[in-house]
């Protein structure tokens, strides 16, 4: 198999394939979706969806391909993150701009599947095929959270984060897109985009606040952040799609 | 008989006069209830909104954020907090006074007209390592408010390059080492007293 750069670039794209959680939805619920709650597995169980392809040959590899990929990006996922604010004091804010981008490295691909022992196939109209595998190279251990719902079915994480001890906690959301696996990817990548936001290995930041005063008088500030970090046993470990927003959210993990 | 009852007596006057203060202090007002402010879900809003959050080895700041979505108030929130870390990490400002002439009318009608106008910058500016979010409060109209910290120990790391570039800028000499250290000393304790 022909080596693949060592750092790939995933511009504003993770994986939904990264998906080791449940999908909690009157559309999810018995269907080849339900089939994204690993909860019942050990740690090393993992699941990949395609999204729809013209053969199931072609969406079974890819599915493959997903739940690979899922296994890479928990070893280790380097996040950037870039914001520009400007405000002023007459109009408010003016400006809220930002660029994310996340690094994996897909060296390994090929030893990574390999190492994997397909446990279930099934098929889904949105989600294409959703293969469950298990990867050998790793040992059957707990998951790091176990979600429970709320009184009105959605699950407490929503209103506040999880607390467990040696792990990280963020939450990502996005409305649906055309294809599920698209869908589940922007989501999975806005929750691992909150951990880096709440905790923050590096930053740099410029604020300049500038202050013009004669004739026309005003204020103006403007920021410029940028972050980065490398996140080790980065996990989705439980999904939402909300019916009345059609909105899907994702609780993403890392080791701390 | 007489004695046992005047001692009798100053006792029920002095058990009456306990009583009326007893019942004077009960009589006085209230304090004022503390007025609680709630947010999203009943949560009641945190002191450290309001308050300085203080410690000898952390540095806290708040920010507040609301945009469209939760997501996008979180990162605005943190980034304003982390604007406010730098700021109290490293700031310079900078004044220019322009002077504008303005000529105008033509002929014999000519007229000057001067304006001055100044401008002044501040810029916070920073490397930060370590901010982590400690709390988080939701208001009531959807807003959020994050707590974030910093440990001293990591703003001083980042002074160290420059404390070793000035070390080695000296000749290698038992003095030289021994006013690097002081420096570091000087800058710890500063950082310790600024939080107070």
């Amino acid at each position: 198999m022909k080596r693949v750069p060592l750092i790939c670039i995933l511009l504003l794209s993770l994986v939904g394939c990264a998906a080791t959680g449940r999908i909690s939805s009157e559309k999810g619920e018995g269907s080849a979706l339900s089939l994204l709650d690993l909860s019942g597995h050990p740690a090393n169980v993992y699941v990949g969806i395609s999204g729809p392809y013209s053969t199931k040959e072609r969406m079974v590899e890819e599915a493959i391909l997903a739940c690979a990929k899922s296994i890479l990006l928990e070893r280790a996922l380097a996040l950037e993150s870039t914001s520009v604010m400007q405000s002023s004091a007459t109009e408010g804010l003016l400006v809220f701009a930002q660029k994310e981008k996340a690094y994996y490295d897909d060296e390994s691909l090929k030893e990574v599947i390999d190492a994997l022992e397909l446990l279930s196939v099934a098929f889904d109209d949105e989600a294409g095929s959703v293969v469950v595998a298990r990867y050998l190279a790793h040992p059957p251990t707990r998951r790091s959270y176990v979600a429970s719902s709320g009184p009105e079915g959605r699950p407490l994480w929503l209103g506040s984060l999880p607390d467990a001890d040696g792990y990280r906690f963020g939450i990502g959301s996005s409305k649906a897109h055309y294809f599920l696996n698209d869908t589940l990817e922007a989501s999975d990548f806005a929750a691992v985009q909150n951990i880096l936001d709440l905790y923050t290995e590096h930053a740099y930041s410029k604020g300049i606040n500038t202050l013009r005063e004669g004739d026309l008088s005003s204020m103006k500030d403007t920021l410029f952040q940028t972050q980065r970090g490398l996140f080790r046993g980065f996990t989705i470990v439980d999904r939402y799609y909300d019916t009345e927003s059609d909105t899907y959210w994702s609780l993403a993990s890392i080791t701390e | 008989m007489k004695k046992l009852l005047i001692v009798l007596v100053a006792l029920v006057m002095v058990l009456g006069l306990t009583g009326c203060a007893s019942a004077k202090k009960d009589a006085a007002p209230p304090a004022p209830a503390k007025k609680v402010i709630l947010g999203a879900d009943g949560v009641p809003q945190p002191d450290w909104v309001y308050k300085t959050v203080a410690s000898q080895d952390m540095h806290y700041e708040s920010g507040y954020g609301k945009m469209s979505n939760k997501q996008i108030s979180i990162k605005r929130a943190t980034v304003e907090a982390k604007n406010k870390i730098a700021a109290w990490i490293n700031t310079s400002v900078k004044e220019v006074i322009i002077t504008y002439v303005n000529d105008a009318g033509s002929k014999d009608n000519r007229q000057a007209m001067d304006a001055m106008e100044t401008i002044s910058q501040q810029v916070a500016e920073a490397t930060l390592s370590g901010v982590t979010t400690e709390e988080m409060w939701i208001d009531a109209d959807g807003g959020v408010w994050v707590l974030c910290s910093i440990p001293l120990a990591n703003i001083e790391q980042s002074f160290e390059p420059a404390a070793e570039a000035v070390a080695e800028a000296f000749v290698e000499s038992d003095a030289a080492a021994a006013a690097n250290a002081k420096m570091k000393d000087a800058f710890a304790n500063l950082l310790k007293n600024a939080d107070r």
